[in-house]
């Protein structure tokens, strides 16, 4: 399944410059695709208007070669998990309870968990490391443990897209890699994947395809070796960059500098 | 139209009587005075009684007062907490006589319940109506309801005489405090009730008359409303030479700086029999020396 | 079944029973003290024709009403609680009980009651319908979607204007119609009849069912408008009925009793201390446990200085306000 968007547009009330302006791009079925772009680029943005739940202003999303607006939700939610950057946690929920929500669009308004439910629900815990913090509620876990249980609920969907906004902020080095490496195990398989995030050398080391976003506009896109360049990363970030490639990895890596003298650090 | 005058109205004359069926509050509307007495409550409802009740439920104090000072005292089945007099203390009580338990009602079996007609209480009379239970409502916003009540209660208890003497006395009462202060220049005073800012006595209101009998003018006679709240300043702008407040009742400090607050006895404010002693006690006070 | 289902059950069948034994009592006591056989006999239509008045016509239907208006409030407390995210929401926020008590106030003040014992509920329920019009009139210009956050600026700008309204009739009216006010507004069970008790049933059960039948996606609201939609909700069709419905619950409650607190804000917290927040499990406990919990302070209420009934307020907080402590000091330790 992939998802696409043609000149899409799309800004909030009060606002003149457009958060989205004339997004094209592509997410393959089966990539890993990461988007890139600094604070207010319109990242998270992209992500709504791309899943429909925000309407675009111009040009359109279609996720499997269908208008995404026009989508029902509950089916929609059937076939794409999202791990979005908004969440309350006014009440204590266990993180079992949250994890089984993945399931509510399989099961509608009505039916109870079935045994294939908990398998799936077992599973995605485990494969998340998080089977051991399942009766707690979530009001008590750290933010590492949060994001990887609301990680367990977008698998719970059994999605064949699934889309994260920002999921490694919180995560130590060995949550984030393990994360990482799930995803880019499950782009493998066939699932698409679409990762938004700052951390530019993990994208350029585990995505096939980078967006690098500018201002709500599409500044690159393509393979992490032709996205991540000096001269367009530099103009992006609005900082002194340098871009080699990791001798260990293989994958570009981008090194901050230190700023020019007379501009304030 | 050549219907003679006469005759229109004798037309004009039975309508009227049609219309009186609805009745006039306190009214006692006699068909045939022999079979029985039909009289006619504050809401309008209509009573008729072929004997007199003998398990009589008063929710008002002032009213079971003039129920034992008409020697009917024997036909109370009940009280409520409001009633003080010792009389009544040993019947059992039905609580709150604004929201009386329709439990204790019920099991005293009363065959007239009387209770207080108006706002303040919107459920009493609805629920006594749904259970068949003769209930009488009463308001007492002025002194001529007072003796009206007294009127009616003589006639349904069959004690008119008693009713008669008592009526007599009270306004005998009232119109000896009048004389006494009548040839005194009138005091301008203020009654005020409690409230932030203070509620103050209108017009129409037994409180108003009381005022007047004993020689003062009501400094809000011309209010056009019975009571109402009224800023500090409002009152102060009357100039009146006197505050009356019942017992009890908070008074601004800044009224005292401008004119002497006279209290009178809490039961001013419960109209009935006792007002007499009431209008007795202001005048003293309005009027030092008037009254032996 | 699994064990966590296995356990709502249990505690449904036991709260079940609970309502049942809490309204056994409730018609077993009373004001007026009753022996056991005299009100055995009046359920069975054989005794005293007075003590059958009392636990029929008086007692059962209180006893009802209290469940009625009691399960709907900690239902509507519930929802609207996961609909606007916020654990101090109680039913009332949206203005509802500005609207009621200003329509009543004003029923009060100009004498229209005496047209009925029905005038008195049927203006609080339009006066709580009204409030709730103009909160979503005011929250929809606003925003088009329905933003919480301007839901609950709404209410509390709505609410402020008939306390304003309420303020002002009762300055133009007499001191009466002051008191009854005033009485009307601290809430009570008082007027229960069977017809009562029939009309709240009808508004409340159906809508019990609606929301129960909303429960998942309430779970969903409760972390999330954006989460939700991501996970098959269609946010603005469940944000409008659920709150339509659990508005009208309480408008229906405001109507039949007046203004109760307490148990729309604290009895599902109550539950959500013992049971957890899926909302499969919390709004039918809740419902369960808001309905015992007003029959047994209507009980308190009536029977602790009978014959004088105290408000029904001060038994929700004397009694409820220690009750959740305890609760709460065990659910932490």
């Amino acid at each position: 399944m992939k998802l696409a968007a043609e000149n899409l547009s799309a800004g909030y009330p009060g606002r003149r410059r457009p958060a989205l302006d004339r997004v094209t791009l592509e997410v393959p079925t089966g990539s890993f695709t990461a988007v890139l772009g600094p604070n207010g680029s319109g990242k998270s943005t992209l992500l709504r208007a791309l899943l429909g739940v925000m309407a675009p202003s111009a040009g359109r999303a279609t996720v499997d070669g269908t208008d995404a607006r026009a989508w029902n939700r509950r089916e929609l939610a059937r076939l794409v998990g999202v791990v979005s950057q908004n969440e309350a946690t006014a009440f204590p929920v266990t993180a079992r309870e949250l994890v089984a929500m993945g399931r509510y669009p399989h099961q509608g308004p009505l039916r109870a968990e079935r045994p294939h439910d908990r398998r799936v629900i077992q599973r995605a815990l485990k494969r998340c490391d998080v089977t051991e913090l399942a009766a707690r509620r979530v009001t008590t876990l750290s933010g590492g443990e949060l994001q990887r249980v609301r990680i367990a609920r977008a698998l719970a969907q059994e999605p064949r897209v699934l889309a994260l906004d920002e999921p490694t902020a919180s995560l130590d080095i060995s949550h984030k890699m393990t994360i990482v490496g799930l995803l880019r195990r499950w782009a493998d398989r066939g699932m698409t994947v679409l990762l938004i995030t700052h951390q530019l050398n993990l994208a350029a080391r585990f995505a096939d395809r980078v967006v690098l976003l500018h201002r709500g506009r599409v500044a690159a896109q393509g393979p992490p070796r032709k996205v991540l360049r000096e001269e367009v990363m530099e103009s992006v970030y609005r900082w002194p960059l340098h871009v080699d490639c990791d001798p260990v990895v293989g994958a570009p890596r981008v090194v901050p500098l230190d700023p020019p003298p007379g501009r304030p650090g | 139209m050549g219907l003679p005058l006469s005759l229109l109205g004798s037309v004009a004359a039975v309508v009227l009587a049609s219309c009186a069926q609805a009745g006039t509050p306190g009214e006692v509307i006699d068909v045939f005075p022999d079979s029985g007495v039909t009289v006619a409550d504050w809401s309008g409802s209509t009573l008729r009684f072929t004997e007199p009740p003998k398990r009589v439920v008063s929710l008002v104090p002032a009213v079971t007062s003039m129920l034992v000072s008409l020697g009917a005292g024997n036909d109370l089945a009940g009280r409520t907490d409001f009633d003080t007099i010792s009389a009544v203390l040993a019947l059992p009580s039905v609580g709150d006589g604004l929201r009386p338990s329709l439990e204790h009602l019920l099991i005293l079996e009363p065959d007239l319940v009387i209770r207080y007609e108006g706002p303040q209480d919107p459920s009493t009379g609805p629920a006594l109506d749904a259970r068949d239970i003769p209930h009488m409502g009463v308001r007492t916003d002025r002194i001529e309801d007072v003796a009206a009540i007294l009127v009616q209660l003589g006639r349904i208890m069959g004690r008119e005489a008693q009713a008669g003497e008592l009526v007599e006395r009270f306004e005998v009462e009232l119109e000896e405090v009048r004389q006494r202060v009548a040839k005194r220049p009138a005091v301008r005073a203020a009654y005020l009730l409690p409230g932030d800012p203070p509620w103050v006595v209108g017009s129409d209101t037994y409180l108003g008359e009381i005022l007047e009998i004993a020689g003062a003018e009501n400094v809000f006679g011309d209010l056009g409303r019975p009571y109402a709240p009224v800023s500090i300043e409002g009152i102060l702008m009357r100039a009146p030479d006197a505050f009356v407040v019942a017992e009890g009742t908070a008074v601004d400090e800044r009224f005292r700086a401008h004119a002497p607050v006279y209290q009178v006895s809490r039961g001013i404010e419960t109209p009935g029999l006792t007002l007499g002693t009431s209008a007795r006690e202001l005048a003293r006070a309005l009027h030092p020396g008037a009254l032996p | 079944m699994s064990p966590a289902g296995g356990r709502q059950w249990t505690a449904v069948l036991l709260l079940g029973v609970a309502v049942v034994a809490s309204v056994l009592t409730a018609v077993r006591f009373g004001s007026v003290p009753l022996s056991s056989a005299q009100v055995l006999g009046a359920l069975s239509g054989t005794g005293d024709p007075i003590h059958r008045e009392i636990v029929v016509q008086l007692r059962l239907p209180r006893a009802l009403l209290a469940v009625v208006v009691g399960g709907g409030l900690a239902l509507a407390g519930a929802t609207l609680q996961a609909l606007l995210r916020n654990p101090l929401a109680e039913p009332y926020i949206l203005g509802i009980s500005g609207g009621a008590a200003a329509a009543a106030v004003l029923t009060l003040g100009l004498g229209l009651v005496a047209a009925g014992s029905w005038v008195l509920p049927a203006a609080a329920f339009v006066g709580a319908l009204v409030a709730i019009a103009l909160v979503f009139g005011v929250a929809t210009a606003v925003d088009h979607s329905l933003d919480v956050r301007v839901l609950l600026l709404a209410g509390v700008v709505v609410g402020t204007f008939f306390t304003g309204v309420i303020a002002l009739v009762l300055a133009l009216s007499d001191a009466p119609a002051v008191r009854g006010a005033m009485l009307w507004m601290m809430g009570s069970l008082g007027g229960a009849q069977w017809r009562t008790v029939l009309v709240g049933a009808t508004y409340t059960l159906p809508a019990g069912l609606v929301l129960i039948a909303l429960a998942r996606s309430l779970d969903l609201m409760a972390i999330g408008e954006e989460t939700a939609s991501f996970l098959g909700t269609d946010v603005e069709r469940v944000k409008r009925t659920a709150l339509g419905v659990a508005s009208l619950v309480t408008a229906a409650g405001v109507g039949m009793a007046g203004v109760i607190g307490f148990v729309g804000l604290i009895v599902p917290h109550a539950v959500r201390l013992s049971v957890g927040s899926a909302h499969r499990k919390l709004l039918p406990l809740s419902f369960l446990a808001g309905a015992v919990f007003l029959v047994l302070a209507d009980l308190i209420a009536r029977v602790a200085l009978a014959p004088t009934e105290i408000p029904i307020g001060v038994v929700t907080a004397f009694v409820g306000v220690p009750l959740f402590l305890l609760l709460l000091r065990r659910s932490h330790q």
